[in-house]
């Protein structure tokens, strides 16, 4: 395997960091993270689920309701794989995804948990304000979704936890 | 070194950080879990622990109670999402957390996806845990067969040094 060079290092740092503004911004609910990630024409498509491809800035907007019908959320993203392309201004990238979501039950004190594995295959390019996601597909492998009691007072934490702001008090005058 | 190649090792540096607290607990490697923290760093579990308790404290919490019941465990660490400002720094870090239990012959597993918010300090060129705040959003725990070969498998490694013999490379004990 070839050796990686340092321009690719760098450049698997910042897309890196695309793919975790992603998921920050949907799990803690900070959409000023969204902002940054995809390019102006960027689109989300849905292999093989009952969904419409859409622009990234719609789908945002989608999250967002999404977001205000749960308790919390998690999209642990793992093993990523990086193809460049020859001119360095190009690259696919295709990462592991765990997700879990808490919801409301119908019945006080029980919870909908929704779990499942995903892929996101991200076709990413350098443009003049750094590299940003041009198209990105997201694969379902397997969704769980059951019901389960939860302790009234873990359930207020959770709570407590996903309306805090974690960087607010964090500035760099702080 | 460029502001590009610092920030990246500072980052680097901070997820070695957190892995070393991850790894110091889930190995029970306790020299290698207070290598994460600066003296006087503070661990917060809310709804859980509100007021903050030493990280040595909470160590022997962890490999006194905790201990007694918990077979083997995982802290997979993801999404570290950082703020650097100089000598300080701010990370915000999704986690899945995998716990097996055993006790009375029966076991359990629970599953915890949370956040670890970390404030870290860099003093004599190290980057140390200040202050560290263990968020849950979530935690299921499920009876479960403890059958073998697993079972045995699982005990059979539980007090592995998997560190033994490696190169001391980055000089933490």
């Amino acid at each position: 395997m070839p050796q990686i060079t340092d321009d690719e290092l760098l450049a698997r740092a910042e897309i890196s960091d695309l793919l975790v503004r992603y998921g920050q911004a949907q799990d803690q609910d900070e959409w000023s993270l969204y902002e940054d990630i995809f390019t102006q024409d960027a689109t989300i498509h849905f292999p093989g689920m009952p969904m419409e491809s859409r622009s990234a800035a719609e789908f945002g907007r989608f999250l967002q309701d999404f977001n205000k019908t749960r308790l919390s959320g998690q999209h642990l993203i793992g093993n990523t794989l990086y193809r460049f392309g020859e001119d360095g201004a190009h690259a696919h990238v295709v990462s592991e995804v765990v997700y879990i979501t808490l919801h409301p039950a119908e019945t006080a004190g029980r919870v909908r948990r929704v779990r499942g594995n995903a892929l996101y295959s991200d076709r990413a390019v350098r443009t003049s304000e750094g590299w940003r996601i041009a198209r990105r597909d997201i694969a379902q492998k397997n969704v769980e979704i059951d019901e389960g009691d939860y302790d009234p007072a873990l359930l207020a934490a959770i709570e407590s936890a996903a309306a805090t702001r974690w960087f607010d008090d964090f500035g760099a005058g702080a | 070194m460029s502001p590009a190649w610092q920030a990246l090792r500072d980052r680097a540096e901070l997820q070695d950080c957190l892995t070393r607290y991850a790894q110091g607990i889930d190995q029970r490697s306790w020299p290698l879990y207070d290598s994460a923290f600066h003296a006087g760093a503070q661990v917060e579990v809310p709804g859980y622990m509100d007021t903050g308790l030493g990280f040595v404290a909470f160590r022997e919490m962890l490999a006194g109670t905790f201990d007694e019941l918990r077979l083997s465990g995982q802290h997979l660490l993801g999404n570290m999402h950082a703020k650097i400002h100089g000598d300080r720094a701010r990370a915000v870090t999704e986690f899945l957390a995998t716990t097996l239990e055993e006790a009375g012959g029966s076991a359990s597993r629970e599953v915890t996806p949370g956040l670890y918010i970390d404030d870290f300090r860099r003093q004599d060129g190290e980057w140390r845990i200040v202050r560290h705040v263990i968020v849950r959003k979530a935690a299921d725990n499920a009876a479960l067969p403890l059958v073998s070969p697993i079972a045995d498998a699982v005990r059979a490694t539980l007090r592995t040094d998997w560190l033994a013999g490696a190169a001391s490379h980055s000089g933490h004990s």
